[in-house]
Order: structure tokens, then C-alpha cells, then sequence
């Protein structure tokens, strides 16, 4: 999939130009303070090297901490993370864990955050990963298991639907 | 007659590699992950192939009183395992050569040893802060089995020290961490991340300070054994471990070194089939080491294959030109990367060239650029190199997870038969990427 305009311009100048040495995006910084959960998906198909990983704290049912760690994540899955990482900042735990990753319209708020009207296939297969590491996390949070990672891959023949079913919160 | 260190050309050898003859549109192989794998030269293929195709048989055969093997097959095997072993022990300056235990890897060496020692709560084992996770798993394993057995989730077994700033080896903090607990101290002789080494002097000082309160020093040498003359006995090491994959020779081939009264007082790890002179139904008397070590059938092609890759590179190339061109090539590498590090590129480890050995990492706040000159290289260049943690994950997390992640790394590693224009080949894809990082990262995205 080659990135699309609205993830190449998004990391450009929101992750790549505020990065260096030392320096590194808000969402990517480390978390100040204890994670309460954590997790991790593998947001390439096949098992290959984007590794998004989650850590949060809860504090009073709400997302007190966020920090997202890119292990050697594309554009479009840092595009994701940073876009979720400020989204998720404050929400309500039990809001972020109601959310069905696989529905089109919970990608709206975070089209809206990356000015994509068009709604880019690699940033919508990126948000649900990212959605789905989130709530693993804010699982973890509160002792559940992780979910096993559904494909989220536009081109994937099966949606996730080989996948065992979720069970709900 | 090894090769002079002085005048060494890699041209002399490259023609002895088979997969650097092959092309892929029109460009050879630039390889650049040595620290993992080496390529391997005909001599070695041919002695792997030797064995299947002339003597395809198990060893451990009976031999009679002249010590003959009891048939054909049986006997050329034979000699050629005596020889491969002989060779080890050489190589590593053993005392004998059944002082070597074959190994499918470094991996299985170390984990023979952690598993042996028998160690009791209490007990300590002493590592740094960088140790591969070969050389860490199988000690937080022998930590967790304590720690059951103590009944103390707290019990401290493994001890870590650590490094200077740059990442380099520092001797007072090692020692500051010996403690008359000791009994272990595994160490890694050579990074695999970023190159840095233990020098000889620290290395005895270290072997003769763990002696002193009666420990034993286990060295993961899976990166020295390759490059340079490594000898057990000069340094103090009891038990040694490295892999024969890294140094020319076969894959799944390495070598556990044991100092005679250190092996025979190892429990063995995995037994079964030809670990055993005798067995009744109620018990087992095991062979002398290093037999009792090597369970079930085990991997002859790699033993007849580890002799030709031993006389490859240590009598045909010689360690002393291998250590001179190794230098001489990441010289020129840091060099030329050097002006291109900034913001969004840095170096792991000293910026010295001449103490990463034939290393070279750069470490990254964004895995999208690594990505994108990992592709790039292989893509327009046929360049090979590795990304990610290198099996240092503990260290990373430790020191660089302010980065925002702690895997945004690339290595490139070189061998004797790399040149100095297949480095500028791959600083030129840096320089390309870097002039206009978010686009080279479009591509194949
Ligand atoms: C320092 C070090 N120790 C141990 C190992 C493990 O070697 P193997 O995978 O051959 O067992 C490696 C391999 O990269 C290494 O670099």
C-alpha cells in the first residue's frame, strides 16, 4: 500500500520534523509515572516488524496517561498512534472499550484529527490497530486478557472473520 | 600461511563465495549481516556435501582395541570427527579436544552450562547490563527455579553491571559486582549490538577475581571466536561458547568449551541416546565428557564442515589480516556515515570505530526512516543488513526507550570479504534517504 497524502503530510509535519535527538513526539514519550496496562499489536500482516505498543494509566475510569512505543512502525501506523494517543487522553475507559474497531464510523473523530475527508485506506487499517492496542491495554487495566488481533488489512480476504469471536466487556 | 594483515584484499577471497557470484538485476549481493550468519566459501560447502554424498552415517560407533572403527562409513566419519574436534580445541587453545562439547549453536552452549551448574539459592550470577538474550534467558530461568525453590520471589540470583556512557565495557563496575556469592560470571567477550569488547587484560583481571571467591567464568564469545585468536587458557575462561555459523562454517553448528574439571562437574542437560556408557532400568552411568553432552545423533555434515571452515578462515585468511581489514572497513564506514548523523540518525555505541570491531548500528526516534533504508538498500543495492534489537531487548528498553522505542535499529556488520565500495554503496543509500526521508519512505510502504 503506498502512504497516502493525508499520512504523508500528517507525519511530516507533526512526528518526523518535531523528532531528533532527544526529542520525540508527545504520544511517544515515555510515561511519566507507572502503567496501570499494556500491550501490544503487530499491525502488519503477517506477523511482520510494526509492533505498536501500549501503555496507559487509568485513573478514576478515565485515560489519565497515554504512550505509544512505534518499534519500527510505517508512517501510517505513527500517523495512527499519535492521532489516538491525544484522542484517548482523558476519555472515559468504558467509552474506548465500547467502540467496535471494525465499524466505519468510529474512524470519523480521527479522520476529522488528520484532515482526510478522503478517507485513506492505510490510515483507517492503522486506526483500528491502533483502537484494538488501546483497549488491550485499558483490558489489561483491569486484569482482562488481550483479544487476539484481528487482520484489519483492506486487501485481507476475511476481515477478521477467521478470528475467534469477542467476548464483551 | 594465513594471508598478511597489512596488504589484505578481499578480492583474494570473494571468489571462493559462491553466493557473491549471484546477481539480481544485474547487481551482486551485498551482505552485510555477519554478526548473525557469515557466507559460507567452497571449502566448506564441499566438506558438508562430502559428508552426505561419501559417508552419510552416524557417529559414535563401537571401535575396537586399535581404536578402529567397526566399519567403512563408519571409520572415514570417524576420522573426520576426531580431526573437526581436534581442530576446535586448537583453535580455542583447550587443553584437549574433549574439552569441546558440539552445540547446535552459542544458544545451547550457554544454556548447557546454566542448566548444569546446579547452582543453590543464594548463589549469584554476574552479567552486564547488554548481555544477548542467549546469554541472559537461560539465567532468568536458573533465577526463576531458585526463586521457586527458596520460596523467595524476591531472591536475587542474576547481578547486573554497567557500562560506561558510550556503552563501552567497564572493568570497576564489573568488579564491584563479584561478590563472594558469585559463582557465576557470564559475560558476553563482544557486543553483537554495538561491537565493544572486553580487552585481554580486563578479561583476566575479571577471570582472576571471579576465581578468587570461587566462581567460574562463562564467556559468550559468539562474537570474538570468528575475529580474533581467542585462547581459553590464557585468559582464564572456564567454559566458552560460540557458533560456528558466524565464522564461515555450517548452519546450527557451535561449540561449548569447558575446562576438564568444570565439564565433568556439569550435570547434563539434555541426555538420552549416546550420553550414556551403560543404562539399567533403574539407572545410568553416563559417558565422560564430552559425550555425555552430545544427546541422540547429532549433526556430522556440521563437523566435517567446521573443519574446513576453521582452516578456511583461520589458516587461509588468518586472524590477524581478518582483524586489520575488519578495522579498516569500519573506519571508513564511520566515516563516511558520520557527517550524515544528526536529529534523526545516531550511532549506537563509541563513536571510535576501532572499538565497535566490525559493527556499525544506527538507532533511530522514527522506525518509518530504519525501515526506509533497509528497503532502500536491499531494493537499489542488494544491500543486507538487520534491524531491530538484536536480541538486546532488556538493554534498549533500559537505556534508549526514551526514544520512543527501543527496536528502531539498524546494523551493518562486516566479514573479511566485505570491501570498502560495498560500504560507500550503502552510505550512499543513507546519504539518498536521508536527503529526503518522508519520500524514501513512500516506497513500498
Ligand atoms: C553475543 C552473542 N551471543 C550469543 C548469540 C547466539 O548465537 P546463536 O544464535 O548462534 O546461538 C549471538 C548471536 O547473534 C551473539 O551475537
Amino acid at each position: 500500500m503506498t502512504i497516502s497524502h493525508a499520512v504523508r503530510r500528517h507525519y511530516a509535519e507533526r512526528i518526523f520534523a518535531v523528532g531528533g535527538r532527544g526529542e520525540v513526539p508527545e504520544a511517544f514519550r515515555p510515561l511519566e509515572g507507572d502503567a496501570t496496562g499494556r500491550s501490544t499489536v503487530e499491525g502488519c500482516r503477517g506477523g511482520g516488524k510494526n509492533v505498536l505498543e501500549v501503555r496507559v494509566r487509568v485513573n478514576d475510569g478515565r485515560v489519565e496517561a497515554i504512550s505509544m512505543g512505534c518499534n519500527l512502525c510505517n508512517p501510517a501506523m505513527y500517523v495512527a498512534a499519535d492521532i489516538l494517543g491525544r484522542w484517548a487522553r482523558g476519555r472515559a475507559a468504558d467509552e474506548i472499550l465500547a467502540l467496535e474497531a471494525r465499524s466505519e464510523e468510529v474512524l470519523d473523530p480521527w479522520f476529522e484529527a488528520l484532515r482526510a475527508p478522503e478517507r485513506p485506506a492505510d490510515a483507517a487499517e492503522k486506526f483500528r490497530y491502533t483502537l484494538w492496542a488501546v483497549q488491550n491495554a485499558l483490558r489489561d487495566d483491569r486484569g482482562l486478557p488481550a483479544r487476539p488481533t484481528p487482520d484489519f488489512d483492506p486487501g485481507a480476504p476475511t476481515m477478521g472473520a477467521d478470528r475467534p469471536s469477542e467476548e464483551t466487556v | 600461511m594465513p594471508m598478511a594483515a597489512d596488504s589484505f584484499d578481499p578480492q583474494a577471497v570473494r571468489g571462493d563465495f559462491p553466493s557473491l557470484a549471484r546477481l539480481r538485476g544485474g547487481k551482486p549481493p551485498i551482505y552485510l549481516n555477519n554478526t548473525c550468519m557469515t557466507l559460507r566459501p567452497r571449502p566448506v560447502i564441499e566438506a558438508i556435501t562430502a559428508y552426505y554424498a561419501e559417508f552419510p552415517t552416524c557417529g559414535g560407533g563401537r571401535l575396537d582395541a586399535q581404536g578402529r572403527s567397526s566399519n567403512w562409513f563408519q571409520g572415514e566419519l570417524h576420522e573426520h570427527e576426531v580431526e573437526s574436534r581436534r581442530l576446535m580445541a586448537e583453535l580455542l587453545g583447550a587443553a584437549s579436544p574433549s574439552e569441546i562439547v558440539w552445540t547446535r549453536n552459542a544458544t545451547e552452549a550457554l544454556n548447557i552450562v546454566a542448566h548444569g551448574l546446579q547452582l543453590e539459592p543464594g548463589d549469584e550470577v554476574v552479567g552486564c547490563v547488554r548481555e544477548h538474550n542467549s546469554n541472559l534467558v537461560p539465567w532468568l530461568e536458573v533465577e526463576r527455579e531458585l526463586r521457586a525453590r527458596a520460596g523467595d520471589p524476591e531472591l536475587v540470583v542474576r547481578r547486573t553491571f554497567d557500562l560506561k556512557p558510550d556503552g563501552a565495557f567497564d572493568l570497576a563496575q564489573a568488579l564491584e559486582a563479584i561478590s563472594p556469592r558469585t559463582r557465576v560470571l557470564a559475560i558476553g567477550h563482544a557486543s553483537n549490538l554495538d561491537g565493544t569488547r572486553i580487552s585481554d587484560e580486563d578479561l583476566k583481571t575479571l577471570a582472576d577475581r571471579v576465581h578468587a571467591v570461587g566462581g567460574v567464568l562463562v564467556l559468550d564469545a559468539a562474537q570474538t571466536v570468528p575475529h580474533r585468536h581467542v585462547d581459553v587458557q590464557a585468559l582464564g575462561v572456564d567454559f566458552l561458547a560460540c557458533s560456528i555459523h558466524k565464522m564461515c562454517g555450517p548452519t546450527a553448528m557451535g561449540a561449548l568449551y569447558g575446562r576438564k574439571e568444570s565439564l565433568t562437574a556439569l550435570r547434563p542437560f539434555i541426555v538420552g541416546g549416546d550420553t550414556v556408557s551403560d543404562t539399567w532400568l533403574d539407572r545410568v552411568e553416563y559417558k565422560l565428557p564430552p559425550g555425555r553432552f552430545e544427546a541422540g545423533l547429532q549433526h556430522y555434515a556440521g563437523m566435517v564442515g567446521t573443519a574446513a571452515a576453521i582452516r578456511y578462515v583461520r589458516d587461509h585468511v588468518g586472524f590477524e589480516a581478518i582483524e586489520a581489514h575488519e578495522r579498516r572497513l569500519n573506519r571508513h564506514l564511520t566515516h563516511r556515515l558520520l557527517p550524515l548523523l544528526g536529529d534523526h540518525l545516531q550511532l549506537l555505541g563509541p563513536v571510535d570505530a576501532d572499538q565497535r570491531g566490525g559493527v556499525l548500528t544506527l538507532a533511530s526516534h522514527s522506525g518509518a526512516l530504519i525501515n526506509a533504508i533497509e528497503r532502500q538498500a536491499d531494493r537499489q543495492a542488494n544491500v543486507m543488513v538487520r534491524v531491530g534489537m538484536f536480541c538486546s531487548n532488556a538493554y534498549l528498553h533500559e537505556r534508549f526507550d526514551t526514544r520512543g522505542s527501543a527496536a528502531n535499529n539498524l546494523r551493518v556488520s562486516v566479514y573479511f570479504y566485505n570491501t570498502l565500495d560495498e560500504l560507500d554503496v550503502f552510505a550512499d543509500v543513507v546519504e539518498g534517504v536521508l536527503a529526503d526521508p518522508v519520500a524514501a519512505m513512500d516506497e513500498g510502504a
